[in-house]
C-alpha cells in the first residue's frame, strides 16, 4: 500500500476524503470542502506539528502529521506532561472533526422564523454587524448587562476573550454550560476549604481508593490522563498491589477495572461516605492529630451567641449507623464495616467524588461527604492524597471599565440569585427561568459560545422556549445542534488544528500546565477563528472594550501568554522526562536552573515542545490549602455559615447550623405503586461530552462495553426484568412523572436490581448526518432536582416505570 | 533514541550556571600549614549532560537520583555518606561490576558502552547530586526545632511576640542555603540574644536543617518560592578570596581541602557553618576581621566551591599502589610485557589512570574482563576506600617511566 508521501496532490486528497469519509463509517461521504483549502500547501512534504487535543477540557497535547499541508495522522505529544504520548480514543477522532463534511462554513441567518430550520448564507461583515449594532444600541441605553454569553467547553483563548470582553462590555452573565468539566468539585472544596481550586488524586502514591460514581474512566474531565494515572496506580510499585474499590448503581467501565463493585442507590453515595464516617469515629480509626490540628468543626461548636451547635462528629454518630445506611443506599451493613476499616488502615487512602464530565451533578453536600473522608485519613495535601491545584490563570490581568460597564457589572447575574447558588458562580440551569420571566431583567442578545443547552440541560426544551423571549439569539457553533434552531444567526467556528490557542490545566499531582497550539493546516477563507470573531465584535463596538482585547490574532495571544510565564520565572517547556526531573529534583529542594536565558528561547522553546509547566508541588502548604476563616479543614462549612450570615434565609439559625454539615439522605425512598423503579442516567463514553458528537468513530465505540452502538438502550437487571416479564429482544416503554421513551431493552447484571440504566449522549433533533436523529434523550424523563447550594440541576432523584411494549 | 531539545548552546550556558566542573581547571588551596599547592579538580565533565548520560545510556533503568530513577541498583544521591573522591568513586565502581553486570543480565539488559566524555558527566552528576539532600521531613524538622529550644525564640505561626524573627515568614525559602545566609547575617545579633538570655548555642547535626525547612515550609506562608541557581565553583573561588574566606581558612583555621570530615551536602555543610558561627565570630573578633555580608546566592557559590574540594584525590601513593597491584592479582593479567591471552600492559593501563577513565574503561570492558577472569578461575578483585587512588598512582608512574605512550 502506498504511504501519503508516494502520493501525488491529487491524489492525495482523494485518498484522504476517502479514508476520512468512507472508511470510518463505511458509507460513501462526500469529500470534505476543507480539504481543498488545507491542501494548498506544497512546501514540505511532511511535518509534525503540535498542537492541542479540542476534544475535552484535558488539553492532550497532539503531535499531528502534516503531508501536503493536510493533517493526515496524530500521535500523542511525548513531552506533555498531561498524555506523555497517549490519545485516548476521543482524540483519535479528530481528524473525523476537522473533515467532517457537516461542519459548517459561512455564517447562517434564520430567514423562515425560529424554528422553521430555514438559513441563509451571509457574510461576516453583515453577521456581524447585526451584532455590534445590537450591543451599541444596549450600551447607549445603559444595559450592557442585558447581553448574555452561554459557554461550552472552550477553556482556552476563547474562553479568556470572552471573559474580557464581557467585563469591558459591562456584563456579569458569563454562564458555564458545564461548570462539572472543569470544576465538578469545586464548590465542595469551597465549603470545606474555603477555596475555589479543583482537587488533584495522586493516584500513583496512593494505597487505596474509594471511588464514589467518580467516572474515572467513563467520562474524567481529562480522560488520558486519568487513565494514565489509573495506570500508575495500578502499575507504578512493583510487588504491591493497591486497592480500588468502586461504589456505583452501575457496573461502569470504571467497575470493571476495580477490585471490587459495590452497587448503591442513585444519589446515596454521601449517605455511604458518612456510614463509612460513623464506624471511623466510633472505633477511633481516624487520623486524630490531623483532625485536631487541621480540622474545625468536628466536635460540637459554639457560636457568637454562646449556642452549642452540632460538630460533624455527634452528626455522623448519630443519624448515619451501618444498619441505617443500609436502608438507604442499600448497601450491606457488614460492607460499610469493612470499607471503613480498610480505609483506615491502608493509607495513604483516597476517597474520590464524581470530578466532572458526565451528565448531571452528584449533590454538593455528598460531596462535602465524600471529602470528609479524605480528611479523617490525613489524606490533605499529602503524598499519595489529594492536593489543591495551585492558581494559574492567564491572560487575566486586570483592567480599568468605563462607568457603563462598572454599573453593568454590578447588576444581579441572570442565572439566579445568590441564594439558590450559594457555592457556585455558574448555574446554567437557572437561567432558565430569567429567560423566561424578564426577571430580574430582559435578556436583550445572548450569545451561545459552542453550547448546547437544549440537548445538555435537563430542562433543555424549556431552555428552547424561553429563547423565544430574547430579541437577539446567536450561536457560534462548528455544527447545526438543537439549540441552533431557536438562534437568530449561527457563526460558525474555525477548528482548533487551524488556529493558535492555548489551554491551561494541572496534572493530577498537581503541577500547573499551559499547553499551547499552532495551526497545523491552512483555515478555510470564510472561517474565522473563536478569538478573530469576538475581537471583530468588540472593535465594532470601539474603545474601552475595545482594548479589551489588545492583540492582534491568535499568534499575539499566544506570545502574551509566553510572555506572562516567561516574567513568572518558573516551570519549563515541555521537554523529555529526563528534564522534568532534572527540575523537579532541583526546585523541590529549592534550586532552578532554567533552560531558557531569554524570552526568545523561551518562547521557542514552549512552542517547540507545546506548552509549559512547572512540575513541582510543595504539600503542606496550609495556608494555602486551607482559606477558610479557621485556616483549617472545615467540617462544618464556616464558608456556607458566612454565607448564611450575608444572605439570610428564613429560616432558624439551629437549621443554618446544621446546614453547614454535609446533610445526605437518611430517609429510606418511599414506594411509589406508579413508579416503583429509579432511573439512573449516566453518560455514555466519549459521546456525553465531546463539543460535537457527529462523529462516526465514536459512536461505532460509545457503547462497545455493553456491545451497544448508535441507539440508546435501557438496561434491566435481570430479576427486575424476569419481575415485570421483560426479556431482552423487547422494547420497553419508560415512563416518569416527566416524560416517556420506548427504548430496546438490555438486560445487564451490572445495574442494580429496582433501578433502570439509560446512557446519555444520543438523541440530538439537530446536528451532522452521523448525529441527526440517532438514539433518544434520557433528559426529557429526568425529574431535576435543584441542589440548594449551586442550583445546579440534579439528575438522580427520578422515579420510573417500564413496561414492555 | 529523542534528542533532548536543549540547544548546545543552551547546555553550555546552563552548564556555566551550574556546578562547572572545567576542564583542566587548576585552583590554589593551601596545605595544611601554610604552604601553597596546586590541585587539579578531578573532573571534566558537565552536570546536565551527566543528566542526559543518565537517561540515554539508560542508567536509569537500575538507578534512581534521589527517587527519580529504578530502584534495582543504589540511589546515586544516597550513594555514600562521608567523602568520595574521583578515586574513590572508580574504585566503587570497579567492586560493583560483577553484581552490576549479573544484575543486567538477570533482567535481560545489556551494558551499553560509555565513552570517557560520557563518564565524565556522569562523574559530575553524581558529585553534584551528592551535594544535594533529601526533600526533608516536617515531622522531624518540628522536633528538631523543638528539641534544640528554637522556640524559645522563634515562633512558626505567625504569632506576635517572639524575639527573634517569625520563622514562618521564612516559608518561602525552600532551600537550606538562603537559609544558612540569613543564619549567617543574623549570628552575631542571635549569639548576643542568646548569651544574654544565658541560653548555649544549639548545634545542627547531619541533615537536621533540611528537616527544619521542610516543617516551616509545611507550617509557614506559602507564597512564592525562592530559589537560588546551583553553585558556581568559579564563582565561589572568586568569592572566596573577596569575602576574606580565605584570611581564617586555611589562614589560621583548618585547611578546607584537607579535612577528613568535610560534609559533603549544602545543607551540612550550612549546618557547619552555624555551628562554628560563635568560635568564628570570636576568631573573626580577634583578628580583626571584618563580617562580610554575603548574599544567598553568593554563599550558594562559595559551598560549592568548597563542596568540590572534597572531590579532590588525595594524591596516591604508587609504592602502595604497586603492591596492591600485586596482592590483588592484577599482575596475572597485566604485566610490563604483552601477554598472549592477558589484557593491555601495565603502561598502557596507565594511560587510562585518571579515575575518570579508569571507570569507563572498566565499565567497557567488564564484561570481557569478569568472562576471561571467570574462566581462569581467577575472583573479582575487591579494593577498599584508598587502594585505587593508590593503584591509580602506581599505573600513572608505570606509564610516565616507560616513556609516556606505548601501544598504539
Amino acid at each position: 500500500m502506498k504511504d501519503w508521501l508516494d502520493l501525488n496532490r491529487r491524489e492525495f486528497l482523494v485518498a484522504l476524503g476517502a479514508a476520512y469519509g468512507a472508511a470510518a463509517t463505511g458509507l460513501a461521504a462526500p469529500r470534505s470542502r476543507f480539504l481543498e483549502y488545507a491542501g494548498d500547501d506544497e512546501a514540505p512534504r511532511e511535518r509534525f506539528i503540535n498542537a492541542m487535543c479540542p476534544m475535552c477540557p484535558g488539553g492532550c497535547g497532539l503531535k499531528v502529521r502534516v503531508v501536503h499541508g493536510c493533517a493526515v495522522g496524530l500521535r500523542g505529544n511525548e513531552d506533555h506532561p498531561i498524555n506523555r504520548g497517549g490519545l485516548c480514543s476521543r482524540a483519535s477522532a479528530v481528524l473525523q472533526d476537522v473533515y467532517n463534511p457537516d461542519r459548517l462554513t459561512k455564517p447562517l441567518k434564520c430567514v423562515g422564523g425560529r424554528g422553521s430550520g430555514k438559513w441563509e448564507e451571509i457574510d461576516w461583515d453583515t453577521a456581524l454587524g447585526v451584532i455590534t449594532d445590537k450591543l451599541s444600541t444596549l450600551r447607549e441605553q445603559g444595559k450592557p448587562h442585558a447581553a448574555c454569553a452561554v459557554m461550552g467547553r472552550d477553556r482556552g483563548l476563547t474562553r479568556a476573550a470572552w471573559q474580557r470582553f464581557m467585563r469591558a462590555y459591562g456584563s456579569p452573565n458569563m454562564v458555564d454550560l458545564h461548570p462539572e468539566d472543569n470544576m465538578g468539585v469545586l464548590p465542595a472544596v469551597l465549603a470545606t476549604h474555603g477555596a475555589r481550586q479543583r482537587l488533584g488524586y495522586d493516584l500513583a502514591e496512593t494505597s487505596y481508593v474509594l471511588s464514589f460514581s467518580s467516572g474515572w474512566l467513563d467520562e474524567h474531565w481529562s480522560m488520558e490522563q486519568a487513565a494514565r494515572g489509573f495506570a500508575e496506580f495500578r502499575r507504578g510499585r512493583p510487588g504491591f498491589r493497591p486497592k480500588w474499590i468502586h461504589v456505583e448503581p452501575r457496573h461502569s467501565l470504571t467497575a470493571t477495572k476495580a477490585d471490587e463493585w459495590i452497587p448503591i442507590r442513585p444519589g446515596t453515595e454521601g449517605t455511604l461516605a458518612l456510614g463509612i464516617a460513623h464506624v471511623m469515629i466510633r472505633e477511633g480509626l481516624y487520623d486524630r492529630r490531623f483532625v485536631a490540628e487541621h480540622g474545625s468543626g468536628f466536635d460540637d461548636w459554639t457560636d457568637r451567641d454562646g449556642v452549642s451547635r452540632t460538630g460533624f462528629k455527634r452528626m455522623v454518630l448519630q443519624d448515619f449507623a451501618p444498619a441505617k445506611v443500609q436502608t438507604v443506599t442499600g448497601v450491606p451493613e457488614g460492607a460499610v464495616f469493612r470499607l471503613a476499616r480498610e480505609f483506615s488502615t491502608n493509607r495513604p487512602a483516597l476517597a474520590l467524588g464524581s470530578d466532572g464530565g458526565g451528565c448531571g451533578a452528584a449533590a454538593t453536600y455528598d460531596r462535602m461527604a465524600i471529602h470528609c473522608l479524605n480528611a479523617l485519613v490525613g489524606s490533605i495535601d499529602v503524598p499519595g492524597g489529594v492536593t489543591l491545584f495551585r492558581d494559574l490563570s492567564v491572560l487575566q490581568a486586570d483592567f480599568d471599565v468605563d462607568d457603563v460597564a462598572s454599573r453593568g457589572l454590578l447588576s444581579p447575574p441572570l442565572d439566579g440569585p445568590a441564594q439558590k447558588r450559594r457555592l457556585s458562580d455558574n448555574a446554567a440551569d437557572l437561567l432558565i427561568d430569567s429567560l423566561a420571566s424578564s426577571k430580574p431583567y430582559p435578556t436583550e442578545a445572548l450569545f451561545l459560545v459552542d453550547a448546547d443547552p437544549v440537548f445538555s440541560l435537563a430542562e433543555g426544551p424549556r431552555f428552547g422556549a424561553a429563547m423565544a423571549a430574547v430579541p437577539l439569539v446567536v450561536s457560534m457553533s462548528a455544527y447545526h445542534n438543537d439549540t441552533n434552531r431557536h438562534a437568530d444567526l449561527i457563526l460558525p467556528q474555525l477548528h482548533a488544528l487551524n488556529r493558535w490557542d492555548f489551554n491551561t490545566g494541572h496534572t493530577l499531582k498537581g503541577h500547573p500546565v499551559v499547553t499551547v497550539s499552532n495551526p497545523v493546516m491552512k483555515a478555510p477563507p470564510d472561517l474565522l477563528s473563536p478569538y478573530d470573531t469576538i475581537r471583530r465584535i468588540a472593535a465594532g463596538l470601539g474603545d474601552p472594550v475595545a482594548s479589551a482585547l489588545p492583540w492582534e490574532d491568535g499568534q499575539q495571544a499566544v506570545d502574551a501568554v509566553c510572555r506572562e510565564l516567561f516574567a513568572g520565572g518558573k516551570g519549563a517547556a515541555f521537554g523529555p522526562a529526563n528534564e522534568e526531573s532534572w527540575a523537579q529534583l532541583l526546585e523541590s529542594r529549592g534550586w532552578r536552573a532554567p533552560f531558557s536565558e531569554n524570552f526568545d528561547d523561551f518562547k521557542r522553546d514552549v512552542l517547540a515542545g507545546g506548552g509549559w509547566t512547572d512540575p513541582i508541588y510543595f504539600h503542606r502548604e496550609w495556608d494555602r490549602v486551607f482559606r477558610s476563616p479557621s485556616g483549617k479543614f472545615a467540617f462544618s462549612s464556616a464558608y456556607l455559615a458566612k454565607s448564611f450570615e450575608a444572605i439570610p434565609e428564613a429560616t432558624e439559625s439551629a437549621v443554618l447550623a446544621r446546614r453547614c454539615l454535609p446533610i445526605c439522605r437518611t430517609d429510606q425512598r418511599r414506594h411509589d405503586q406508579a413508579y416503583p423503579l429509579e432511573l439512573y442516567v449516566y453518560s455514555l463514553p466519549n459521546l456525553a461530552s465531546v463539543a460535537s458528537p457527529n462523529l462516526p468513530w465514536l459512536n461505532d465505540i460509545a457503547g462497545a462495553y455493553v456491545f451497544e452502538k448508535w441507539r440508546t438502550w435501557v438496561e434491566i437487571h435481570p430479576e427486575t426484568a424476569e419481575h415485570l416479564g421483560i426479556t431482552k429482544h423487547d422494547q420497553a416503554e419508560v415512563r416518569t412523572a416527566r416524560g416517556r421513551l420506548v427504548l430496546p431493552v438490555k438486560i445487564f447484571a451490572g445495574v442494580m436490581p429496582e433501578v433502570i440504566a439509560i446512557p446519555f449522549g444520543l438523541g440530538r433533533k439537530e446536528g451532522g448526518r452521523w448525529c441527526k436523529g440517532i438514539g433518544e434523550n434520557p433528559a426529557v424523563l429526568v425529574d431535576a432536582q435543584a441542589d440548594p447550594l449551586t442550583g445546579t440541576a440534579l439528575w438522580t432523584q427520578t422515579r420510573a416505570s417500564v413496561r414492555r411494549v | 533514541m529523542r534528542k533532548s531539545r536543549i540547544a548546545p548552546t543552551r547546555m553550555a550556558a546552563t552548564a556555566r550556571s551550574l556546578i562547572a566542573l572545567v576542564v583542566g581547571m587548576t585552583v590554589g588551596v593551601s596545605a595544611a600549614r601554610g604552604q601553597t599547592s596546586q590541585t587539579t579538580l578531578p573532573a571534566t565533565g558537565d552536570v546536565m549532560r551527566g543528566w542526559r548520560v543518565f537517561f540515554e545510556k539508560k542508567c536509569v533503568d537500575c538507578h534512581a537520583v534521589w527517587d527519580h530513577g529504578g530502584r534495582v541498583g543504589p540511589d546515586l544521591g544516597r550513594l555514600r555518606t562521608g567523602r568520595l573522591s574521583g578515586g574513590q568513586l572508580a574504585g566503587v565502581m570497579w567492586n560493583h561490576i560483577p553484581k552490576m553486570l549479573g544484575q543486567m543480565q538477570h533482567t535481560g539488559r545489556l551494558p551499553t558502552t560509555l565513552s570517557q566524555q560520557d563518564m565524565a558527566d556522569l562523574f559530575a552528576l553524581i558529585f553534584f547530586v551528592r551535594q544535594l539532600d533529601e526533600p526533608g521531613d516536617p515531622v522531624r524538622g518540628e522536633q528538631i526545632l523543638i528539641r534544640k529550644g528554637c522556640g524559645e525564640c522563634h515562633s512558626t505561626d505567625s504569632s506576635e511576640g517572639s524575639i527573634g524573627p517569625d520563622l514562618a515568614q521564612w516559608g518561602k525559602y525552600a532551600n537550606p542555603v538562603v537559609w544558612a545566609q540569613l543564619m549567617w547575617e543574623h549570628a552575631p545579633m542571635m549569639e548576643e540574644a542568646m548569651r544574654r538570655s544565658g541560653m548555649t548555642w544549639p548545634k545542627l547535626e547531619g541533615t537536621d536543617l533540611v528537616h527544619i525547612v521542610a516543617y516551616v515550609r509545611s507550617a509557614g506562608i506559602s507564597g512564592e518560592k525562592t530559589y537560588l541557581r546551583p553553585g558556581s565553583v568559579g564563582q565561589g573561588l572568586s568569592l572566596f578570596h573577596e569575602k576574606k574566606c580565605d584570611t581564617c581558612h586555611p589562614g589560621s583555621g583548618p585547611d578546607l581541602a584537607a579535612s577528613a570530615d568535610l560534609p559533603t551536602s549544602m545543607s551540612a555543610l550550612a549546618s557547619r557553618m552555624w555551628n562554628h558561627s560563635p568560635e568564628m565570630t570570636r576568631v573573626m573578633r580577634e583578628q580583626a576581621v571584618e563580617r562580610q555580608p554575603i548574599s544567598a546566592q553568593e554563599l550558594a557559590d562559595i559551598l560549592a566551591y568548597v563542596l568540590l574540594l572534597g572531590n579532590l584525590d588525595r594524591g596516591g601513593d604508587a609504592t602502595r599502589g604497586e603492591r596492591v597491584f600485586a596482592q590483588k592479582g592484577c599482575v596475572q593479567c597485566h604485566n610490563h610485557e604483552e601477554m598472549a591471552e592477558g589484557g593491555p600492559t601495565v603502561q598502557r593501563l596507565g594511560q587510562d589512570a585518571a579515575p575518570v577513565d579508569m571507570a569507563a574503561a572498566m565499565w567497557n570492558h567488564g564484561k570481557t574482563m569478569l568472562e576471561q577472569m571467570t574462566e581462569a578461575g581467577i575472583s573479582w578483585p575487591v579494593f577498599n576506600e584508598h587502594e585505587m587512588v593508590d593503584l591509580l598512582a602506581y599505573l600513572k608512574t608505570a606509564e610516565s617511566e616507560a616513556g609516556g605512550t606505548t601501544g598504539d
